[in-house]
């Protein structure tokens, strides 16, 4: 062959290199490693957070407290565990939504069963307030039309998050969040209370401006700093679907709260509560004695409050002169925290357990690894962590007692299903970009993996990188061994071929004529557009799916 | 004209405008013509917001009626289905009159301990049949184990009251291997049964009985139901026994049709109005 007929097929033969080099290229820039992915540990408390997710209605097993104060201890726990999985979906698995979003739809609709909100109706009719009661008031069966923010802030919270993350207006149509109310005795009827997200978003709202901006009442005329947290960022939610400006109130609220004293913006202590009259939420106002604002609840308010303001929350948690931080960490592994003064309504001093949390919650938030590293090793060495069913957790302990060493084994499980899960999967800020990197069109039509058996797989990684056009997906083998598995791939762009490596090895080149196959995985695109995976998992499995350029 | 004709014309008048008054008051005024009327002035509703109030109350409550007896049609039509020996594992003879459903998880305790009952009045009586709905409620070996049960049911329905025995009274702790070894040892195809449990045939399958669940208020396991007696937790021989009887006295009485009631209900409303 003279060199006049070799030049094109060399020509072709360097073009197929070239082309073939930069897919190469572009599926080898994408390195898994770099992309977040949850450990071992993670996974086993998403899995048992899932799990009490999906438990009957009714079934409380799992959840139950020495903490016997009405209806704080399960449904906060509801609460906090459905933002712990809003937090893992949004910073490790984007790209794997369908276990995440069931379980916060099954916990919004566990905040609506009558055992958690029937509760209401006792601490609606309130005590003695303060000696001047004989007997409790009436009360109100409705557990939004006023007060309550401990339950409709929740509320607020988890069906804007969904609202956020899915895109999905499921709660903007009437009767979304109804309570039955079914009364005993003869001829008495049902009554339905129906509201839609927007207006329980309206409601606080106007109770929060009704206040002269101190927030929306607890028990009545309690007004407490933390209970306002979860509806704040639940209106910058809100606010970010439907672009409304209830979260224009935040700073308002703020200013409030330091102009009349019930916080001290220097000292960083403030009022945990504040008692307002019982007619008229803006009259009557008396703070209790201020406290530090990193103990106690105050880490109630500061994980969620870090996202609005950032750098007030850091300030508080490290408190003035930076000396409340090392104080507290101090009393919490000390086991000092274990020999508070218990409550009357909480004999076996549970809340103990709660506040350890609270404040471990609150300096994963703020980003503080030193101290989150030294309490959960606290936790590794004295709350007997245990794995059941692929479900990693800290069962709950009603021994409170504390050893020469400082230890304390006691456990809320407040503090052992939601806490240190929460605080492992949050490296820093996680609640902070969950508020202010919120997600739109652009991420609904973004590639994303469906119809995982949760059974046989847990998925420890799936990312979408638009910079590089891949999508990222990890694999773990579930509780339950499987020889093969199968998921389905959506929304890539079915015109296009993309370059599909598995545990790092280029294996095919996938577009809608040709599918992938090597030993272990195989891909087909059918005929509705989505692309079949089916792979052996004898232990994790990487696939790294990138639109060649 | 004389005083007692005066007398009697003057009471006999005023017999007749009492009376009168009175028919008059009880005339109810034709729906029709009330209707136009108050199209022409609906001042008068506005006027009248407790008219407004009483009308709500009138509407929420028929809402509330029609809802109800959807209710019943709908989970009349879905406990035919979901009892279906073609759709749910079944123990006892397929074609007997009383159905007793049981919700169970083969990693539940009261169920374990409610088996020797149940399977002792399968034994017993030749009109009832069991439909078990799997119901998982343990984690991941339960779920497991019921899609592995529910697998080999579809596979032979003949063999899986033998199955379904060992794993909810299993000799040791229930495993993966375990289940997998059960099902070798009474001549499944194994990788069949396998290929079936994981499949998302199988996964739909438990979501349907878990909505029934849900919609019948079944907030445990284990929980027996038979006609419309509801027995949630354990249960003992005498307890079954008496429910199968209460069962079969409930099957003698003529009952109305999921049909009958939706049209009982429609024609309550036509009634009212």
């Amino acid at each position: 062959m003279n060199a006049v007929k070799r030049a094109p097929i060399l020509a072709l033969i360097l073009a197929l290199g070239v082309t073939s080099s930069e897919a190469f290229s572009a599926s080898q820039a994408v390195n898994p490693d770099d992309y977040p992915k949850l450990t071992k540990e993670e996974l086993g408390h998403i899995r048992h957070l899932v799990k009490m997710a999906h438990q009957l209605p009714g079934d409380w097993s799992g959840y139950g407290s020495g903490w016997l104060l009405t209806e704080r201890t399960v449904q906060f726990q509801i609460a906090f565990g459905a933002m712990t999985l809003a937090l893992a979906q949004h910073q490790y698995t984007p790209a794997y939504r369908e276990l995440y979003r069931e379980a916060i739809e099954a916990d919004i609709t566990k905040l609506q069963h009558p055992d958690i909100w029937e509760r209401w109706f006792l601490s609606s009719r309130s005590g003695a307030r303060g000696g001047i009661l004989n007997d409790i008031g009436r009360g109100w069966m409705d557990p939004i039309a006023k007060d309550n923010i401990m339950l409709k802030a929740y509320l607020l919270q988890l069906g804007a998050a969904h609202e956020m993350l899915y895109g999905d207006r499921r709660y903007d149509q009437p009767g979304a969040f109804t309570f039955f109310y079914n009364g005993p005795g003869m001829g008495n009827g049902p009554i339905k209370f129906r509201y839609t997200l927007g207006d329980i978003a309206d409601n606080i709202h106007q109770e929060v401006v009704d206040s002269d901006y101190v927030g929306s009442a607890c028990e009545p005329a309690r007004i407490f700093w933390a209970c306002q947290a979860p509806s704040s960022v639940g209106f910058i939610h809100y606010d970010q679907v439907h672009g409304t400006h209830y979260a224009d109130v935040l700073p308002k609220m703020k200013k409030s709260w330091v102009d009349k004293g019930y916080i001290d913006a220097e000292t960083y202590r403030y009022s945990e509560v504040v008692f307002t009259s019982w007619e008229n939420r803006a009259a009557g106002q008396k703070p209790v004695p201020l406290s530090p604002m990193n103990m106690d609840i105050g880490g109630w308010s500061g994980v969620y409050n870090h996202a609005w303001d950032k750098k007030f929350v850091e300030a508080a948690y490290f408190g003035a002169g930076g000396q409340g931080r090392d104080d507290a960490l101090q009393y919490f592994l000390s086991g000092a925290y274990a020999k508070a003064p218990t409550l009357m309504e909480d004999p076996g001093n549970a809340y103990s357990s709660v506040s350890w949390g609270l404040f471990l919650a609150y300096a994963a938030e703020v980003g503080d690894r030193d101290a989150v590293n030294k309490m959960l090793a606290y936790a590794q060495r004295n709350y007997n962590p245990v794995w059941e069913n692929g479900e990693y957790y800290y069962p709950r302990n009603d021994d409170f007692s504390v050893d020469g060493q400082g230890n304390s084994h006691g456990v809320d499980p407040w503090t052992g299903n939601v806490f240190i899960p929460m605080a492992r999967l949050n490296t820093g800020g996680g609640f902070y970009r969950l508020y202010n990197e919120p997600w739109g069109e652009e991420q609904y039509r973004q590639p994303y993996i469906s119809d995982v058996d949760r059974l046989l797989v847990n998925v420890s990684q799936a990312f979408y990188d638009k910079a590089n056009d891949a999508l990222i997906v990890t694999l773990e083998p579930g509780p339950i061994a499987a020889k093969q598995i199968q998921f389905t791939v959506r929304q890539l762009d079915p015109t296009r071929t993309y370059t599909v490596t598995h545990n790092r090895k280029i294996v095919a080149h996938l577009n809608r004529k040709s599918g992938s196959n090597d030993d272990d995985a195989s891909m087909n695109w059918r005929d509705d557009g989505t692309v079949l995976v089916t792979t052996k998992i004898p232990n994790a499995q990487t696939f790294v799916i990138s639109a060649d350029r | 004209m004389s005083a007692k004709f005066v007398i009697a014309f003057v009471l006999g008048a005023v017999t007749a405008t009492v009376v009168g008054a009175i028919l008059w008051h009880r005339v109810d005024v034709p729906p029709d013509r009330l209707h136009a009327q108050l199209l022409a002035e609906p001042e008068f509703l506005a006027d009248h917001p407790d008219l407004l109030q009483g009308a709500e109350a009138v509407l929420q409550t028929r809402r509330l009626a029609a809802e109800g007896a959807q209710r019943v049609a709908l989970m009349r039509g879905k406990w035919q289905f979901i009892t279906h020996p073609a759709f749910t594992p079944t123990v006892g003879p397929a074609n007997a009159p009383l159905t007793l459903l049981e919700f169970t998880d083969y990693t539940c305790e009261p169920c374990r301990r409610s088996a020797p009952a149940v399977r002792e009045m399968v034994d017993a009586n030749s009109d009832v049949r069991v439909a078990i709905l799997l119901m998982p409620t343990g984690g991941a070996l339960a779920e497991y184990a019921a899609r592995v049960a529910l697998a080999a049911y579809r596979q032979d329905p003949a063999r899986f009251a033998s199955l379904h025995n060992r794993l909810v009274e299993p000799e040791g702790p229930l495993t993966q291997e375990g289940i997998l070894a059960t099902v070798s040892e009474l001549q499944y195809d194994v990788d069949q049964i396998t290929r079936e449990a994981n499949s998302s045939d199988t996964r739909r399958y438990f979501k349907q009985v878990r909505m029934f669940a849900e919609e019948m208020n079944i907030i445990a396991v284990p929980a027996f139901v038979l006609s419309d007696q509801l027995i949630l937790g354990g249960i003992k021989s005498a307890q079954l026994d008496a429910l199968i009887e209460s069962g079969r006295s409930a099957s003698k009485a003529v009952k109305p049709t999921a049909i009958e009631l939706v049209r009982s209900a429609e024609g309550k409303k036509a009634g009212e109005e």
